[in-house]
């Protein structure tokens, strides 16, 4: 699933260990979690939206919405 | 990486490695000790005590999985589930092998748990790379 977590990380100047640090997982999570490679789970997600204060579906993007 | 999760796995390490030391020091006591006994009930003791620094181990390893975030518990316990059916197949293919008279060997259960252990570090690792 796609995401615009890297920006959003980026425009809050965090590295990824400061996103890590304020999610409570890994560094190595946090750049599997930019680049795609993994989805997290709901509670993550709601987590993620916390932090950056957004609904997740402005932090994610659907995968239908994905392929258009 | 998160304080925590940091942290933890400091926790394991020495954990692990206290039962590792105290797995090598009941191991080589018990053999020392069972030199000569006959078999019964102290033999069977002396037999079976390096299986408790394993079961320390053991708890030194779940209470670190337990700390680890989500996507490491998910790649352990995927490496986990490929492990046991890649170890599954290997059995039953020596088993076979054996069975139908092609080689044969001793057979030694005492290492199908390293060897199940050795290779889900090395689907962890396979896994890790792959995504």
């Amino acid at each position: 699933m796609e995401n615009h977590l890297k920006n959003l990380r980026a425009e809050k100047g965090w590295s990824q260990s400061d996103l890590a640090e304020q999610l409570d997982v890994s560094r190595q999570t946090v750049n599997s979690l930019e680049r795609g490679k993994y989805d997290p789970s709901l509670p993550l997600a709601f987590k993620i939206a916390r932090v950056f204060a957004l609904p997740i579906e402005e932090i994610f993007v659907e995968e239908a919405e994905d392929k258009k | 990486m998160s304080e925590r999760i940091k942290s933890a796995g400091k926790r394991y390490r020495l954990e692990f490695g206290a039962a590792m030391t105290f797995y090598m020091v009941v191991l080589f006591g018990a053999k020392f000790l069972a030199d000569g006994v006959e078999p019964g009930a102290w033999l069977t003791t002396l037999a079976i005590a390096p299986v408790v620094p394993i079961v320390f181990a053991c708890i030194a390893f779940f209470r670190y999985y337990g700390s680890l975030d989500e996507r490491e518990r998910r790649l352990m316990s995927d490496a986990a589930a490929l492990s046991l059916v890649i170890g599954i197949f290997t059995a039953l293919t020596l088993g076979f092998l054996k069975s139908f008279g092609v080689f044969h060997f001793e057979w030694d259960m005492l290492w199908f748990g390293p060897f199940l252990i050795a290779l889900w570090g090395i689907v962890r690792c396979a896994l890790l790379l792959k995504r």
